[in-house]
């Protein structure tokens, strides 16, 4: 099992990929710190989503398909990305030159980011959703990070694969 | 002119995002409202608030280089009500040293403004933000080393007394030094909130201490919470899951 997804919009199961995760009635973060201090590594609430932090930092390839939301991640994803401070430590370490968290699993996880409905926006936007999808990759040790665009107001998978 | 701080801070209390709101609400001249955002339940409040309004400010954690999501949920809802004189201004707070790691959500704020056709007028992201909040609790031990003091020198030791005392203006002392940039840079915002002026995106973080000590200190109070407060050791903070 060594692709994750997380999409806000229903998708069928692609083949190779073993778990597709749309977003539904996710808790959201409340700030805790407890899946850094009080369960190190997973949730304090146990809702079915608490080992999401692993999810992403120990695949390797990791797929986010969001809807473009003020120049990031549409708030069902952005619920689930919240969580996922397990999968880093809460110490420090320097990488491309500024301070992120560090690692807790080596792997080094593929990002493909995909964002749609971006046919109405300003290319500030898209710039401004390109650089925060990237910091959260480099923040879960990312190989690399890659960012697409789709126009259109849905999003289906070919236009991801 | 009426300034609305929209607390968006999860935390129930003692939250960063409360203490920089606070501190930047105490430098703004003219009527000041505090909304707490707990949930949908408070748009209303918001949106009532915001009638006789001229300025608004968020005040907000940095979550995953972006904005939270029940902040992105509010926004959404907000976007098509709010009126379009508003002032809209930000304060973010991130765990990071560098304040600049806040930029990004700076500008998704910004964004929201053109969306909402509102005014954005500025914005300050500040590094450090757990530090300047545990270091708030420098005032707490001030005072009881104060009144420590005060008991022992008057009726046990005047040594002793004193040095608790000498103790007490240790930590204020180190508290007020290492928030001046924070004071400073909320006194700065807040004159511009006064006057309703564009004042753009500035960062700071916190003072007189090089991003080295910051690291050590972060680390040394993440170990010692975790083993105090959750009675976790170190070795235990490093697991790793493997849900394959």
């Amino acid at each position: 099992m060594n692709e994750y997804w997380i999409t806000d919009i229903t998708l069928g199961k692609p083949q190779n990929v073993d778990i597709v995760y749309a977003p539904k009635g996710v808790a959201q973060c409340t700030g805790c710190f407890g899946c850094w201090l009080k369960t190190p590594g997973e949730c304090i609430m146990h809702d079915g989503k608490q080992g999401v932090g692993e999810m992403l930092a120990n695949r390797e390839t990791v797929r986010i398909i969001s809807k473009i939301t003020y120049g990031g991640f549409s708030a069902p994803v952005k619920r689930v990305l919240d969580r996922s401070i397990s999968g880093v430590l809460p110490f420090f370490a320097n990488r491309h030159g500024r301070m992120h968290h560090a690692v807790r699993y080596q792997t080094k996880p593929a990002f493909y980011i995909t964002f749609y409905d971006c046919s109405e926006l300003s290319e500030e936007e898209k710039e401004l959703a390109k650089r925060s999808a990237t910091a959260m990759a480099i923040n879960m040790n990312c190989k690399e990070c890659t960012v697409n665009f789709v126009d259109k107001n849905i999003c289906t998978l070919e236009d991801i694969i | 002119m009426k300034t609305v701080f929209i607390n968006l801070t999860p935390k129930k209390k003692n939250s960063m995002s409360d203490y920089l709101l606070r501190t930047t609400k105490f430098f703004t001249k003219g009527e000041c409202s505090v909304v707490n955002y707990r949930g949908r339940a408070d748009d209303k409040k918001i949106l009532s608030e915001l009638k006789k309004a001229q300025n608004l400010v968020f005040a907000t954690p940095l979550y995953v280089d972006g904005l939270p999501s029940h902040v992105l949920e509010l926004l959404q809802r907000l976007e098509r009500l709010v009126s379009k004189e508003l002032n809209v201004y930000a304060l973010v707070n991130c765990g990071f040293y560098e304040g600049e790691q806040c930029e990004l959500a700076l500008n998704m704020i910004k964004i929201w403004c053109k969306h909402s056709n509102t005014n954005f007028s500025g914005g300050l992201g500040l590094g450090a933000g757990e530090m300047h909040r545990v270091l708030r609790w420098n005032i707490s031990v001030a005072i009881i080393l104060t009144i420590l003091g005060v008991i022992v020198s008057t009726f046990i030791s005047h040594t002793v007394g004193i040095s608790l005392l000498w103790n007490a203006f240790g930590f204020i002392f180190f508290w007020f030094i290492f928030s001046l940039n924070m004071f400073l840079s909320a006194q700065k915002i807040a004159n511009s909130i006064s006057k309703s002026q564009n004042i753009g995106l500035f960062y700071t973080t916190v003072s007189f201490c090089p991003s080295w000590l910051f690291t050590f200190f972060a680390s040394v109070y993440w170990i010692l919470r975790a083993f105090f407060v959750h009675s976790v050791p170190i070795w235990h903070m490093f697991k790793r899951y493997n849900l394959k």
